[in-house]
């Protein structure tokens, strides 16, 4: 049975700095996997980011051959809410900070 | 005569008609599925089967586990009601003979779409498909997976095409 997790200790920063922290964007990272369809990722990426067919393409094509591409970018809310629904969706998805 | 699978219902929404067969298969993926939700806990670390439904969202330790505090649940809460509207439907539609037809409403539709997405992952998983040259191993090794995977992509494919049409294109 796996062991639950401990949180490690994270070291303590200032308030100007989580500020400036949490101001930078986060960019929404889609993974290629060698299982899920092509034309899915174009759907998927224009239903939830309500590009045009061509950019979807392009991204999709990115992913394909470069193994990731940046789909949005945002506050980190934002981003994690972008990477939810990927997830929702059965994509492989991170969030980064640029 | 030639039945498609999926279309277009005149009066919206998507239409299916599948033998009892392909009906059943749909079935068995869906409980697949369920037994490999009810496996995810936010506060362990998942197994690979798990993790490829439920993906890490940071590579940071710490990140992850206060994403998952909350992240976890809610995909978890948002698969089951999917499943559970995806079952629902399979479970009513009418038969006629050998074939099973259903006309999906708009949240059955995008049960479907994202249950056979899951689905397929699922069971590539289970096949061990980890890159693109494991396809062809598999159609030596089991004939039967690399079928229903090739069906469950088909039947995604299809839907993914009939729903494409529907959405705006800004370009």
């Amino acid at each position: 049975m796996p062991t639950p997790l401990e949180a490690p200790e994270r070291e303590a920063t200032s308030s100007t700095e989580t500020i400036n922290e949490r101001d930078r964007l986060w960019n929404v990272i889609v993974w290629n996997d060698p299982v899920t369809l092509m034309d899915y990722v174009v759907f998927v990426l224009r239903k939830l980011f309500g590009y045009d067919k061509a950019t979807a393409t392009r991204l999709m094509m990115q992913v394909h051959e470069e193994g990731r591409a940046v789909v949005s970018s945002g506050p980190r809310e934002k981003a994690e809410m972008d990477v939810h629904r990927l997830h929702a969706h059965g994509l492989q998805a991170t969030l980064t900070q640029d | 005569m030639h039945i498609p699978r999926m279309v277009r219902h005149p009066e919206g929404g998507i239409r299916v008609t599948l033998p009892a067969g392909e009906r059943a298969v749909l079935a068995d993926m869906a409980q697949s599925l369920r037994g490999v939700i009810a496996g995810v806990d936010p506060d362990t670390p998942h197994d690979s089967l798990v993790g490829r439904l439920f993906p890490r969202a940071y590579d940071d330790p710490l990140d992850q586990m206060e994403y998952a505090d909350t992240g976890i649940d809610l995909l978890a809460e948002a698969k089951r009601t999917l499943l559970d509207t995806f079952e629902t439907s399979l479970a009513g539609g009418t038969t006629r003979g050998d074939l099973w037809r259903i006309d999906l409403d708009e949240e059955q539709t995008a049960a479907w779409l994202a249950v056979l997405q899951d689905g397929r992952l699922v069971l590539a998983h289970v096949v061990g498909i980890e890159a693109e040259d494991d396809w062809e191993r598999l159609l030596d090794t089991d004939e039967e997976a690399a079928l229903i995977l090739a069906y469950l992509g088909e039947l995604l494919a299809t839907l993914v095409h009939l729903l494409e049409g529907g959405l705006p294109d800004p370009g």
